[in-house]
């Protein structure tokens, strides 16, 4: 299946929903042609929200995994350290046109066209006359500093804890922009923000720092097979701790958020586009917990006891991590379409 | 396992009890009303959303069914999910059919249209 058969199913999905009364109106009909606003909302917010979880969880990943994994002395992974630095560096231009890409989107979404992007009006009547203005403002200040900071040249800790607090920015901020910004002012608008920014924080976490894991359990070929099997235990042991907080604190904000979109109408979830959205993402989160749980009960206690046919377990949880990244990265776009269709009315 | 399975719970406990917000405005109410007759030319139209909204890109115009489009002022926020907008004339006897656009404030565009009769 291609990323347009997606995209296509994904449109029909969203524009399935809601099922309002004819009076209550709906939303925009997307303009005839190949790329759509809809395509641009989707690809933009996908790339957005995977180059922002490189940012945030593969820095993070650095802050859990103890000082000597930067050092290249034994238990440094000094391969690791420069392939998570060449891809944080790729992530934040990424990062930054893709968060353009989404904003022209939004603009456009409400202006009924791309055609309108090229009024400077609109854009000024986005950034200074409208509640998302600023915080938009905010999140592209951060993406430019993003884009400065891998520039330089340090790879510290630092440099990490930069990125760190930009990234987490940049995932907070999107609260701003989609669907948890409508519990207006007062408590209950706040408990919404909140329960976003946790959600988005733990998977950028999570999904974010199983590249950087990857690289480690492939770097641990170039070691001795009982140093592989000793760092890779150790490795594996610290992210999975970060990961089984991260999982409860996604799971507890999920049902939150869940809770918040459909509280009054869970009735109609099943006959609605929002509810296929919700149960595919649902279904993909339980399959990369599937594989997580497999990784730190199965294939880490195995590799615990295993002797010499340890590499062969080694090679084993790479391919588990890989395919645990791949379904992540599934689960960006499903949030990516999930966030723009409208929840059951 | 069990704290965690605390934290669940209490969290689905507080948003049970939350008044579920409706991402996407959509028409809630109108004055005058969606399909309503009403004796007398209104002065202004009241649209109410499920959600905030945002009145710089949101608009409103009102047009007789088989005839012109009526001048109207500028859409304005009596409240954040309230917009009003004042008739340019008095209305005559007719349907008359108005369109909206809205923004609310999670960033998302809804539109719609409705009629209302002013009686003879």
């Amino acid at each position: 299946m291609t990323i347009f058969q997606i995209l296509a199913l994904a449109a029909q999905a969203a524009e399935a929903t809601p099922t309002p009364p004819a009076d209550m109106g709906s939303m925009p009909s997307q303009p005839d042609g190949i790329i759509t606003i809809f395509h641009v909302l989707v690809l933009s917010r996908w790339i957005h929200f995977a180059a922002v979880f490189v940012l945030f969880g593969s820095s993070f990943f650095w802050f859990y995994m103890g000082r000597e994994r930067l050092l290249a002395g034994p238990g440094g992974l000094p391969k690791t350290l420069r392939a998570t630095t060449l891809l944080l560096r790729v992530a934040a231009p990424v990062a930054a046109i893709s968060g353009v890409a989404w904003l022209a989107g939004i603009l456009a979404n409400m202006t009924s066209g791309f055609s309108n992007l090229a009024d400077p009006e609109n854009w000024r009547l986005f950034f200074f006359e409208t509640q998302f203005g600023p915080v938009s403002v905010l999140r592209l200040t951060l993406l430019a500093a993003a884009v400065v900071v891998t520039l330089l040249p340090w790879r510290n800790r630092a440099w990490f804890s930069a990125l760190l607090h930009i990234g987490a920015l940049l995932l907070i901020s999107q609260a701003w922009l989609g669907h948890a910004n409508e519990g207006g002012e007062g408590l209950y608008g706040a408990a919404m923000i909140i329960a976003y920014a946790i959600h988005a924080l733990a998977a950028g976490a999570w999904v974010g720092g199983l590249p950087p894991l990857l690289f480690a359990c492939v770097e641990q070929r170039h070691f001795g097979p009982e140093d592989a099997r000793i760092w890779t235990i150790d490795v594996l042991t610290r992210y999975s701790w970060m990961a089984i907080v991260a999982v409860a604190l996604i799971v507890a904000s999920g049902i939150a958020n869940a809770g918040f979109r459909v509280a009054g109408s869970f009735d109609k979830l099943f006959d609605t586009g929002y509810g296929d959205v919700l149960f595919t993402k649902i279904g993909v989160v339980a399959l990369m917990l599937a594989l997580a749980s497999f990784n730190r009960f199965i294939a880490m206690p195995r590799l615990r006891a295993a002797t010499l046919c340890g590499m062969k377990q080694i090679n084993k949880l790479r391919i588990s991590v890989a395919a645990e990244l791949l379904l992540g990265i599934l689960v960006l776009l499903v949030a990516a379409v999930l966030g723009i269709t409208p929840p059951p009315q | 396992m069990i704290r965690f399975l605390k934290i669940a719970s209490g969290a689905a406990f507080v948003c049970a009890l939350a008044t579920a917000a409706y991402a996407h405005a959509f028409l809630d109410r109108a004055i005058p009303g969606v399909g309503a007759t009403v004796s007398g030319a209104p002065a202004q139209l009241q649209l109410s959303f499920t959600q905030d909204i945002v009145a710089a890109f949101s608009s409103v115009q009102i047009a007789a069914v088989g005839g012109g489009a009526v001048p109207a002022g500028k859409p304005t926020l009596s409240a954040p999910n309230v917009l009003s907008v004042t008739l340019g004339h008095a209305l005559r006897p007719g349907v008359y059919r108005v369109s909206w656009h809205v923004v609310s404030v999670d960033t998302h565009a809804t539109s719609g249209s409705y009629q209302f009769t002013v009686a003879p």
